[in-house]
Order: C-alpha cells, then sequence, then structure tokens
C-alpha cells in the first residue's frame, strides 16, 4: 500500500515537473509555430477576420490590445524590443517610433492590396510618402446624447460644461485625443502645449471632468447602452454601436473642431515574424477583409474596395461618411516630443 | 416560558443574520450561473434561457487560450513554491545560519504587502533584466507570493513536529535525505497539502501581478475577463466559471465527506 | 568528517533555494524600486540615471496629497464596516457545533473559487441605475430617481467590502472561536449583564483577531485598484491607482516608485502599530 502511493506521489511530481518544463520553454516563442504578435486597440479588429485569417494562412495571431495609446506605449516599452512584431496605433506615434528604430521601413512589394486604398487618405502629415506606414481605419470623436433623456442638443464641446450634467458622460481614455477636444474647445491648436494652452485645457478639464461620470476607453457604447451615461464623448463608431440598439441616440460634430486620427499599421524592426506580419497586413487590406472588419466596427474605411463592398449604408451615414465640414474643421495629432509629457502628466494629475 | 422564547427568537435572529451574510457574498455567484443561461450576447440584461454557451465556450480560441494558459501557470507556480517552500521550512526551522533573520523577514513582505507594489517591483525588475515577459517571467512571479504561505502552512505543521523522530531516525542509519523522505515529510503532509491547495487556488485568480508580468500570447484566465468586462462579458464565460466553480465544490465536498468518514470511522 | 560534510551538503541544500529566492525576487526588486524613486523619468517610459529628490517633491502637490488621503479614509472607512459585518457573523458561527462551522466557513472559502473579475461583474450589473437593486427601491418607493451606485466612490466601496469581507472573516473568526467561555460563565456568575462581559471580555479577547482582519483589510484596500477601476469608472480612488496610472498611463516610472516606496512605508507603519500592539505576523496569514 505504501509503495503504491510513493509510486502515484512520485509520477505526480514526475507530471508536474513535466509541465513545469514545458511552461519554462513554452515561456520563449516556439519556434516551430508559426505566429504573429499583433498590438492594436481593444474592439477593433473581429474575431472573425483573425480566425479567417489564421485559417487562410496557418499563422495564429497573439493578439495584445490596449484602450489608451499611453497604456499601450507602457506595454511596448516595458517589454523586450521584437515582442510585439506589428502595431497598430495613432498615427502621431510613427515619427517617434521611425526616430528610434521601433519600426522599420514598409517594404512595398510584400505588400499589394496597397492598392485599394484611397489616395487622398494616404500620405498623412506624420509620415508623407508612408515610408513606414499605412492607415488601417480613422477614428472620429462625436458627441451622442440620447434624446429621450437629454433634452438639449449638445453640438458644441461648451454645452458639455453645463452644470445640470454632472456624473451624466461617459468619455473616452486617451488623453491625447481629449487633450486635443479640449484645445479646440479652448480655440488652441489641438497639437498646442504653450504654457496658455496648458492653462485654457487645464480650465476646461476641471469644469468637464466633475461631469464625467465614467472613463472608459474600451467600450463607451456600453454605458450609453445600459442607461447609465445619457451623454457621450466617444468614437463614432462607437456611437453609432449604441445607436442601434438606442436608437433614440443622436450624435453631433462639435461646432469648434473635431478629433480625427487615423491609426496606422507598422512592422517593427526588431520582429521575429516579419513575413507573418506583411502577411497579416496585406491580408487587412484585402477589399473583403476591410468591409468585414468595418462591418462590426464602423471607422472611417480608407479602402475603396472595402466602401463598395459596404455600399449606401455606409456612404448615407455621418458617423462612418464624416461631412465635408467636419472633416475641414478636424485637427490632426503631430508628435510633439518632449511636450507629450505635459499632456499625460495634466491628464492623471486631473483624473485624480 | 417567556425565556425560552426570547432564546428561540435571538437564536432565529443570530441565523438570519448568518444567512444574510452569506447571502450576500453569494448573490453574484448565483448571478453568474443564472447569467450563463442567458440569450443576449452583451450579457447586461437578462434576456432568455439557453444551454447554448455551455456547448460554445470552448471554440473560444481566445478563452481556451487564457484558460490553459493560467493551468499551466498555476500547476507549475504550485509545484515550484511547495518544493522550495518546504523544504526552505523544514531548513529554517532546523538551522541557524547568517542572513536567517533577513530571509524570515523577507517571507513575510509578499502576503502582507499590496501586491500592486509587488508587481511594479518585479516589473521594473524583467525590465531590468531584459527578460522576455511571458509564461516564464508569470511563473516567476506566482512562485514569489504563493512561497510564503506554504512556509506559513508548513511551519503550522511542523510546530507539533516531535525532533526526536528525525534523530532517531538518523541513528538507526539513515542518510539526510532518507530521513526527510521517510520521516519528516510525511508527518508534514497535511501542511504540505494545504500549503499546495493554498498556493493553487491563489495562483489560479491572481489579478494584480499576473497584470504586471504578462506578455503577448501569455494572458491568464482572470486577465482575459478583465479585458472583456468592460465591453460585456459573453455568457460563455459565465458558463466556463460556473463549471469550474462547480467542479471546486465537488472536489472539496469529495474531500469533506472523506474527511467526515475518517471521523465516524475513529481512524483520524 | 564524511558526517559533517553531508551534514553541512544537506543544511545548504535546505536554506539555498528558499534564501535565494527570497533574495532575487523579493529584496532585489524592493531595493530596485527604491532606486528607482530617485531617479529621472525617460521620456517614454524606463529611467534615466542621475539622484533627485524631485518624484518626492511632486508628490507634496496638493492634488496627489488629496488622493492619498481620499484614499486612505476609503479604506479606514471600508475596514470599518466589514469589522461591524464579520463580527456578528464569526460570533454566531463560533456558537454552532464543529459540522456547521465547517460548512459555514467552506461557505465563505468558496467564494474564492469564482473568479473575482466576474463576480464584480455581476455586481456591476446589478448596482447600476437600471440594475436590480434601483429597481427594488423604487418599487418599494424608498427613493425615485435611480442611485448612482455603481462607477462612483459607493460602488469602489462595495466592491472593496465584497472583496476583502472574507480576509475579516478568517483571521477574526479563529480568534472568537479561541474564546474561553469559562470566563464569560464567571463573569456572568459575578453579576455582570451580557452587555457589560461583552463590551469588558469578549472584546479585548477577540483583539487580536480584530487586528489581524483589519490589517488584512486595510493594506490591500489601499492597492487594489482594479475594483476600482471596474466600479469606480477608471477614476482614481486609491493610492493603487495612483501607482498604475504612473507606470502604465504617465510612463513615470520613477515617480510611480516614489508612490510604492511612500506605501511601503504605510504598510510597514501600520504593522509596527500592530506588532507594539501585541500581533503576530502568523495571525495575519489566517492559517
Amino acid at each position: 500500500m505504501k509503495k503504491m502511493w510513493k509510486r502515484i506521489v512520485s509520477l505526480v511530481i514526475l507530471a508536474n515537473c513535466a509541465i513545469a518544463l514545458l511552461a519554462g520553454c513554452g515561456g520563449a516563442q516556439d519556434a516551430s509555430k508559426e505566429e504573429v504578435n499583433l498590438m492594436i486597440w481593444t474592439e477593433y479588429i473581429p474575431d472573425s477576420v483573425i480566425e479567417g485569417f489564421e485559417k487562410e494562412t496557418g499563422v495564429v495571431v497573439n493578439m495584445t490590445t490596449y484602450a489608451s495609446p499611453d497604456e499601450m506605449l507602457a506595454k511596448l516599452k516595458s517589454s523586450k524590443e521584437g515582442t510585439y512584431d506589428m502595431i497598430i496605433c495613432p498615427e502621431n506615434y510613427v515619427p517617434i517610433f521611425s526616430g528610434d528604430g521601433t519600426i522599420e521601413e514598409l517594404d512595398k512589394s510584400k505588400l499589394s492590396n496597397m492598392e485599394n486604398l484611397d489616395p487622398s487618405l494616404l500620405g498623412r502629415e506624420n509620415d508623407p510618402e508612408n515610408t513606414f506606414s499605412l492607415p488601417y481605419m480613422f477614428a472620429t470623436a462625436v458627441i451622442a446624447v440620447d434624446t429621450d433623456v437629454i433634452s438639449e442638443e449638445i453640438d458644441s464641446y461648451d454645452k458639455l460644461l453645463n452644470e445640470a450634467y454632472k456624473d451624466q458622460i461617459v468619455a473616452i481614455e486617451d488623453s491625447r485625443a481629449m487633450y486635443a477636444m479640449a484645445a479646440m474647445a479652448k480655440g488652441f491648436d489641438a497639437n498646442d502645449t504653450s504654457d496658455e494652452a496648458l492653462a485654457a485645457v487645464e480650465d476646461y478639464w476641471s469644469k468637464l471632468f466633475p461631469n464625467i461620470h465614467v472613463f472608459d476607453g474600451t467600450s463607451p457604447k456600453t454605458e450609453m447602452i445600459n442607461g447609465e451615461c445619457p451623454i457621450g464623448l466617444m468614437y463614432g463608431a462607437e456611437a453609432l454601436l449604441a445607436q442601434k440598439e438606442v436608437p433614440s441616440i443622436k450624435c453631433y460634430y462639435p461646432k469648434e473642431g473635431t478629433y480625427m486620427g487615423a491609426d496606422a499599421m507598422m512592422i517593427t524592426s526588431a520582429s521575429g515574424n516579419k513575413e507573418n506580419a506583411y502577411t497579416l497586413m496585406n491580408y487587412i487590406m484585402d477589399g473583403d477583409v476591410s468591409a468585414a472588419i468595418s462591418a462590426e466596427f464602423p471607422y472611417v474605411n480608407p479602402n475603396l474596395k472595402a466602401l463598395n463592398v459596404l455600399g449606401s449604408d455606409y456612404a448615407d451615414n455621418i458617423l462612418t461618411n464624416p461631412p465635408t465640414e467636419a472633416k475641414e474643421n478636424s485637427c490632426t495629432l503631430k508628435d510633439i516630443g518632449d511636450e507629450t509629457s505635459k499632456i499625460v502628466n495634466l491628464w492623471t494629475k486631473l483624473k485624480g | 416560558m417567556i425565556k425560552q422564547k426570547k432564546k428561540k427568537t435571538v437564536g432565529a435572529l443570530r441565523n438570519l443574520y448568518i444567512m444574510l451574510l452569506i447571502l450576500f457574498l453569494y448573490v453574484p455567484i448565483a448571478m453568474v450561473v443564472l447569467f450563463s443561461f442567458n440569450t443576449s450576447e452583451m450579457n447586461i440584461v437578462f434576456e432568455g434561457f439557453t444551454l447554448k454557451w455551455y456547448g460554445s465556450f470552448y471554440e473560444n480560441r481566445t478563452l481556451m487560450e487564457s484558460l490553459e494558459n493560467t493551468l499551466i501557470i498555476a500547476v507549475a507556480s504550485t509545484f515550484i513554491s511547495v518544493v522550495i517552500g518546504t523544504i526552505g521550512a523544514v531548513g529554517l526551522g532546523k538551522y541557524d545560519f547568517f542572513g536567517k533573520k533577513m530571509v524570515d523577514a523577507l517571507l513575510y513582505v509578499p502576503i502582507v504587502i499590496p501586491e500592486i507594489v509587488l508587481g511594479v517591483a518585479l516589473l521594473s525588475l524583467f525590465t531590468l533584466m531584459d527578460l522576455y515577459m511571458g509564461l516564464g517571467t508569470m511563473i516567476l512571479g506566482h512562485v514569489t507570493f504563493c512561497i510564503p504561505f506554504v512556509v506559513i502552512s508548513v511551519r503550522a505543521r511542523l510546530a507539533g513536529f516531535d525532533k526526536s523522530l528525525e534523530e532517531a531516525s538518523m541513528d538507526l542509519g539513515g542518510n539526510h535525505l532518507a530521513t526527510f523522505c521517510n520521516v519528516t515529510l510525511p508527518l508534514i503532509m497535511p501542511g504540505v497539502v494545504s500549503g499546495a491547495m493554498l498556493s493553487m487556488s491563489l495562483s489560479l485568480d491572481d489579478i494584480v501581478i499576473s497584470f504586471f508580468c504578462s506578455g503577448p500570447g501569455s494572458t491568464t484566465l482572470p486577465l482575459k475577463i478583465l479585458d472583456m468586462v468592460k465591453h460585456g462579458v459573453s455568457p460563455e464565460v459565465n458558463a466556463l466559471s460556473s463549471i469550474i466553480t462547480f467542479i471546486i465544490i465537488i472536489c472539496i465536498s469529495l474531500d469533506a465527506g472523506a474527511q467526515l468518514k475518517k471521523v465516524k470511522l475513529g481512524t483520524i | 568528517m564524511k558526517k559533517k560534510f553531508k551534514s553541512n551538503l544537506a543544511k545548504f541544500a535546505m536554506i539555498t533555494p528558499i534564501s535565494l529566492w527570497m533574495y532575487i525576487m523579493v529584496a532585489l526588486p524592493f531595493l530596485y524600486i527604491i532606486l528607482i524613486s530617485f531617479m529621472h523619468p525617460g521620456t517614454y517610459g524606463g529611467v534615466e540615471l542621475g539622484v533627485t529628490l524631485d518624484n518626492y517633491k511632486e508628490l507634496l502637490n496638493p492634488l496627489y496629497l488629496v488622493t492619498f488621503g481620499r484614499s486612505i479614509v476609503m479604506s479606514t472607512a471600508v475596514t470599518c464596516v466589514c469589522l461591524l459585518l464579520a463580527y456578528p457573523f464569526c460570533y454566531f458561527v463560533a456558537k454552532k457545533n464543529d459540522i456547521q462551522k465547517k460548512i459555514l466557513m467552506s461557505c465563505i472559502m468558496i467564494t474564492f473559487c469564482v473568479s473575482m473579475i466576474i463576480r464584480l461583474f455581476m455586481w456591476i450589473n446589478l448596482l447600476r441605475s437600471e440594475g436590480a437593486v434601483n429597481h427594488f427601491f423604487i418599487n418599494i418607493g424608498w427613493i425615485q430617481v435611480p442611485l448612482k451606485l455603481v462607477y462612483s466612490n459607493m460602488g469602489a466601496m462595495i466592491g472593496l467590502i465584497y472583496m476583502l469581507l472574507p480576509f475579516m472573516i478568517l483571521p477574526l473568526f479563529n480568534s472568537i472561536e479561541k474564546i474561553d467561555y469559562t470566563i464569560l460563565e464567571a463573569a456572568c456568575d459575578l453579576g455582570a449583564k451580557p452587555f457589560q462581559s461583552f463590551i469588558n471580555i469578549t472584546i479585548p479577547l477577540t483583539k487580536p483577531g480584530i487586528f489581524a482582519g483589519s490589517v488584512m483589510v486595510f493594506i490591500p484596500s489601499m492597492g487594489l485598484y482594479f475594483v476600482t477601476d471596474l466600479m469606480g469608472g477608471s477614476k482614481t480612488l486609491v493610492i493603487g491607482n495612483l501607482i498604475k496610472n504612473q507606470f502604465i498611463t504617465a510612463r513615470n516610472w520613477p515617480l510611480g516608485a516614489a508612490m510604492s516606496v511612500i506605501l511601503m512605508l504605510i504598510t510597514y507603519l501600520l504593522l509596527k502599530a500592530y506588532q507594539m500592539a501585541g500581533g503576530s505576523m502568523d495571525d495575519l496569514s489566517g492559517m
């Protein structure tokens, strides 16, 4: 009896040893498995698209998500170089990452589907020749109002400061986007970090934040759908999805200026899976795939072929196809180098 | 008579209080099970009754991956911390050495310190050493906070341990290894087992340390759920959690039943 | 000679793994954090060498002090509520017979089996404006407008109390169970009323449990940032949030490290007070 017990215990210990060893080895990337490590916003690429890619190519996608660009940067910088193969993040990071060598020049010969993209949307300020990046989707920030609860038409940032709206707003967590909107509300440029601009933004934020009930960078639509917040300052796609569930929601592009930014796709220089990253990037730019992405997450799509597939639904909705005046009155986020810390510090201080 | 009635009402009130408190703790758990049958995928309002999630949750690839990671990390961490902790506890109890007080003090640190401090400390260290953040670093982190619990658990058992038994074994010709395996270990086994179980449960549901020690592809179940919570936890997660809870309750009941049997047979 | 060598080898084999692990994985990271708190932050994260007291000076900013203060107030409130809820529970359960005691305490332990996050998510569901709790209170007429129970200070407190209640119950129960009832009987015989003996005998006898439980609730409550993140609407309510923000959002590791050092100091002071009041460290693990 005792011997059998000993045997069982030793077997269990051995089994555990084996698992522990495997786990230890599994900590490093498995050489035999084809994979690609993607860093992307939450709620930005559907599981169905990932699965489709994996089925078609046999390459496994490890997705790491973030709810705000600050989180993305933190995760990127605190991990070893080359941990992530492909990054999809706001375009103002392209100069930063190209400057410090995190990303490499794109080999356009491997990206045949590039021709699907709208040429007028290429060559943006942060990467004029698209040397390092290609646009993924464009995000706008709108003010969404549940007209069943709020009777006023909130079409400007200024109106959000109304004290009657205390604890009524759900806002995104992106410090640069929120700064841009506050700066525009006060008549400054979205990228202005002069002392006057900072003071003005601090003034605006200190009046706005008491009205914000929840900060949610992942899924601000949830709080509007479950009735927790009747007002939202959120991405256009989120507002559209909220509208689908709660038809009484109406959306406005703020008069003072719209936050509109592109998210760019980049490939890291230290990546260990470059070929797979290129395959994935090219896959995303395929017309049908891009249409599938927008069907689930309706952001502004730069892919002409996809727009054909999506049809009039997309072209007619102001949230997926912003009107010209909104586009003209919009800002682009630029890399402001060291000044970024001023924005982040102000944000962290005022948020709590 | 009145006194008896008073005693009864007091007794009933006491039981009511106990029940209310347990209810308070269990209401969310009941809801987890209830919502696992929800037809609505967004899982915010309960809409209808269905069993489909119990059939489909294992097809959710990322969910299964995180479950796999969680189990691997839990088993590996438990094993390593039990080995190091048990040997360490016995060693600390037996010997005196330079720096013993320091080690003793350090052992209590992971228990009492807020996890976030340990988490950021480990993250800083791993970054300094330029380690690849993944399952390996997770296991390192988990073992760090599990070892102290194993040590305390084994120590509690060692307290009633008769040292003369070890000496007798040595006198009879056994070397240190044989003494440890045949005499010490069986006697402290209950302490080792409870330390192992404690490690396992701490590791399975750990959030803070895991958050700071994780990398791509090494998400654990709690972290995955944390990710999902903001945009509605799909009922698949509820189904998975309900099943895990059910399995654990069965294990505990079996163990309790076995213990009860021992008591009845008088063999304890 | 051989025996001495073997004996030393055994000793070495037993104490080395644990000592090494504690030194490398506990002492070293903490020393490093203390070091970092005196350095400059890099622009995009990480640290730049150079000794400075700027980080600690920054902490004297009223905004941070206010958050620290609020956090400590909240932790105190959570601890008190947990104590008030847990004490009667433990007291009543301690009077039951062995089997009932085991069942009831197992009930408490089983709550750990369900993932913390999903339990909190269910609370959000219950407490939100259109959730069951608000519906109930509106139906019975206690309130007219739904209370903003979640995504607020209240929500964070409820979350913390829910999570930490078992940590108060376990040490407290251990302590209450050990009460020698003959002392209470003696007091009764000497003419003390139940209430008097409760205040003068029971509570002082269970002091170790009260202290241990309070410590086990107070300290984690300062650091459980995900509870306040989820239930408090991502607003910064406890020190843990501040630290996490600095490491993740602001990428100012030195400032985050400085905050961690302060948190470590608060913990240390609390533990010293606990030990001076006669508490033993072993009680804290609830064993």
